[in-house]
């Protein structure tokens, strides 16, 4: 008679039980190998591309924040970008660098913008990053007469030349059904806004934070603000040159796909946002955070920047910062592309 | 862990999962409801956002009253529109407040609008225009802006209702992974705790069914089928040791057949012959020397020759019942109504004086034997034939009866019967319900028919009374009877 088989664990084990515990462990350490061939693989392939080397002109203001984000969270790195930083006072001398070639990218606002193209400089606009219409006010002296929009007729009008500053001013005014002929305009710079005020060598001056802030410090109670949020919505843009976004559009995908980040970081974390930004521009916090509110942070390009900037090329020449002629089609200053193939639902221009 | 243990787990697994799929499922459609529902509300701004557009568009161009009316119509339509709460999730949110403070805005600069030009005395001319144009302008910007946003607030819906689905799909998928694999953890459990150890059980069946009695499950498990494992290979241990017990009980009684087949050589050779010696020397003296003994010498003999004859015919009753129990039966379909015939004729032609009435049913055929059933029959008949022999009309019958729904043949007649109180020593050796003198025999012949319907697995009992006659039953598994069944006049 037959003995039926026992279980006596794996060392009695019948050769089929060792055989199925030995195709065990081989899967097990197939699974393992893929693993690791995988991560090896994707190792290698971020070994094999060097970051893109980038130059940009930034502000020192919050309205580069999406900037500074990106390059203190190490958006930047992560989209494969090697990004030097140049840090400037304000948009309009950031677009400078840009068109004397020193910098390959520039964080300016619409109006030296749209002044550059007027003056035939081929820029191109990757994307907007920020948008605002609270945030420019006209600061002026209350005892020199004025309390209301109407007061500053007659009065000497600190403004830097050719920058949204300027073009603010003039919208305000024509708010207020005000000509702006009958204004004394002073081109001042944004270091020296709030020291000609308080010298009184100006009666007012038209400003952008966080100068507004320290001009209404410095003159405290004899200093009265005028805003007109339906007058104007200033737009920081991130504009290049034409060559280098058609010779490198692979860096501008990489550069709004960091800016895509930072705007993700900015509205899910914005206190800790707000910190790394006051921490990045030396700036005071609760100051930032009062100020925070008033900016729009969105990364995109849409049809009625197209309006504001023929606008603004018609004040532009009016006011005799560019050449009177035709306004420019400024759908060849879009380049468009970047956005497009990151997040093409930021994209509303009509093209 | 144990198989109903095991089975609840499935059970409450199975039916949780079913339970979580279709929660899941009613929330994801709940979601697509909701979503569709913000499709809906988005399409209706969208469309009132282009009434709006046109109607105040109209009024920059001509100044009609109508469009001024529609634009306030418009704008608190859409105003009620943007107040609506079903957006709740934090990017539409934004855009329907972006949309609230872009619509407030159109309207303010709309209303500035409808003042008249030249209404402000302290306007000149250029700067009024350049007003006029400032807010179409913004208007315009404003409208938009609230088209983009309209736009967003549609592809938010658009993006959640595909997200929704997008988790439906994604639930009905992982809800049919996860009872694929319920189902597969529980075949697989049914297959280790029931299917296989069942298989096992079976096989054991079929060895222990086969005779191999040192088969042994030896499932370590402890549930159910476990323990039943365990009670299997003790009941065939218990087996093990009643059939060893059974066989030694086998070879002892092979030794004591030998023996007893010894003792029956003995019998039938050394008893019979002295028995032979003084039937035969009392014989010789009675013929010899008969004239020279008195009455009283010829009685003795004639005693010690009738008692060595019944001796021998005691002998060979004992003989004919050791034979019965070792002869090897030949069993085949016998005509019983022949054989009682062909018997009761041996008994007429035997005692010819005798008037016995014969009643023989036909046809009753039964599987046995044939010359062990005729020697039942034999000593049957010859008992109802013995016990007759002072009835006035004897009467003797063969035939059959349903007993317990099957056909069970007697053999009956109206002798003197016997007291049932002595039925249990009926069938016993040299038991007897008469006196020799009243009734002559050795008390070993319903012994023998005994044993002869027990070898064949039949079965017999009696009914008597006294003064009654008796009747015996006998039934064998298969008793085939010819004739249509009839009452039995015995009772």
């Amino acid at each position: 008679m037959s003995t039926p088989p026992k279980d006596t664990g794996l060392a009695g084990a019948l050769p089929w039980v060792r055989r199925r515990f030995v195709w065990r462990w081989l899967v097990v350490v197939a699974v393992a190998a893929a693993f690791a061939a995988l991560a090896l693989s994707w190792a290698e392939r971020r070994k094999a591309l060097p970051p893109e080397r980038l130059s940009l002109a930034v502000s020192t203001t919050p309205h580069a924040a999406l900037l500074h984000l990106a390059q203190a969270q190490g958006y930047f790195a992560d989209a494969g970008l090697d990004v030097s930083v140049t840090r400037v006072s304000h948009g309009k001398a950031a677009l400078d660098l840009l068109i004397e070639g020193r910098v390959d990218l520039a964080a300016a606002t619409e109006v030296p913008f749209v002044i550059g193209v007027l003056e035939g400089q081929p820029l191109r606009v990757v994307s907007s990053m920020l948008s605002a219409s609270e945030e420019l006010a006209v600061v002026a002296r209350q005892d020199r007469g004025i309390t209301a929009p109407t007061d500053l007729i007659g009065k000497r009008i600190g403004v830097t030349f050719g920058t949204s500053g300027d073009y603010f001013l003039w919208a305000f005014l024509t708010r207020h059904k005000l000509r702006p002929e009958r204004v004394t305009l002073v081109d001042v710079g944004p270091g020296s806004m709030v020291s000609e005020l308080l010298q009184g060598t100006i009666d007012a001056a038209s400003l952008w934070q966080p100068v507004r802030r320290a001009a209404e410090a410095a003159l405290g109670p004899n200093g009265v603000t005028f805003t007109a949020a339906d007058a104007y919505t200033v737009t920081h843009l991130m504009v290049g040159q034409a060559s280098l976004l058609e010779a490198r559009p692979a860096a501008a995908r990489k550069l709004v796909r960091a800016l895509l980040d930072a705007e993700e970081f900015a509205r899910a974390q914005p206190r800790h946002a707000r910190a790394v930004v006051a921490r990045q521009l030396q700036l005071d916090t609760s100051a930032l955070e009062a100020d925070w509110p008033l900016l729009e942070f969105r990364v995109d390009l849409r049809q009625s920047q197209l309006v504001t900037w023929e606008d603004e090329a018609r004040w532009a020449m009016a006011r005799g910062h560019a050449r009177p002629g035709l306004v420019p089609n400024f759908l060849w200053h879009l380049h468009l592309d970047a956005l497009e193939a990151t997040r093409a639902d930021r994209v509303t221009i009509v093209h | 862990m144990k198989i109903s243990t095991t089975g609840r787990i499935i059970t409450i697994t199975t039916l949780g999962t079913i339970v979580l799929i279709a929660a899941m499922v009613g929330w994801a459609q709940a979601e697509v409801s909701a979503a569709d529902r913000q499709r809906v509300r988005a399409g209706e701004i969208t469309r009132a956002l282009s009434d709006l557009r046109l109607v105040s568009f109209e009024f920059i161009l001509h100044r009609p009253e109508r469009a001024r009316l529609q634009e306030q119509q418009t704008a608190a339509h859409l105003d009620l529109l943007l107040s609506d709460g079903r957006f709740a999730q934090a990017d539409p949110s934004t855009s329907l407040a972006a949309l609230r403070d872009r619509a407030g805005a159109a309207h303010r600069l709309f209303t500035e609008l409808l003042a008249r030009p030249g209404g402000d005395a302290d306007a000149d001319v250029v700067a009024e225009r350049r007003y006029l144009a400032q807010l179409t302008t913004r208007l315009l910007l404003q409208h938009q802006e609230m088209a983009s946003d309209a736009l967003l607030l549609a592809d938010h819906t658009r993006a959640r209702i595909d997200a929704a689905r997008g988790r439906l799909i994604f639930v009905i998928l992982g809800g049919l992974a996860l009872m694929a694999v319920t189902t597969a953890v529980a075949a697989w459990l049914i297959h280790c705790k029931v299917l296989r150890p069942v298989r096992r059980i079976e096989e054991g069946t079929r060895e222990v069914a086969a005779g191999n009695l040192d088969f042994r499950l030896n499932l370590a498990s402890n549930d159910e089928i476990g323990r039943m494992a365990r009670n299997f290979d003790t009941m065939t241990d218990a087996l093990r040791s009643s059939f060893e017990q059974i066989e030694r009980s086998n070879h002892e009684l092979a030794a004591l057949n030998k023996e007893m087949e010894a003792f029956s050589y003995s019998v039938s050779h050394d008893l019979r012959a002295p028995l032979r010696s003084m039937d035969g020397f009392s014989l010789s003296l009675l013929e010899d020397y008969g004239d020279k003994l008195d009455d009283e010498g010829r009685d003795s003999l004639v005693r010690i020759r009738n008692a060595s004859q019944r001796m021998g015919r005691l002998i060979d009753e004992l003989l004919g019942l050791a034979r019965v129990t070792r002869t090897e039966l030949k069993v085949r379909q016998v005509d019983l109504s022949a054989m009682v015939r062909e018997i009761a004729e041996s008994l007429q032609q035997r005692q010819p004086e005798r008037s016995v009435q014969w009643r023989i049913d036909d046809g009753i055929e039964v599987r046995a034997d044939r010359a062990l059933l005729h020697i039942a029959l034999q000593n049957l008949l010859e008992n109802a034939w013995k016990f007759t022999v002072r009835a006035d009309e004897a009467l003797i019958q063969v035939g059959t009866v349903e007993h317990e729904g099957q056909p069970a043949c007697f053999v009956a007649d109206n002798g003197v019967g016997f007291d049932m109180a002595y039925a249990d020593r009926l069938f016993g050796a040299f038991q007897r319900m008469h006196h020799e003198n009243e009734f002559p025999g050795t008390g070993i012949g319903l012994a023998i028919v005994q044993r002869i319907f027990h070898r064949h697995e039949a079965a017999i009992w009696a009914h008597s009374a006294p003064g009654e006659g008796a009747t015996f039953y006998f039934k064998f598994r298969d008793t085939h009877d010819e004739r249509s069944r009839q009452g039995h006049p015995a009772g």
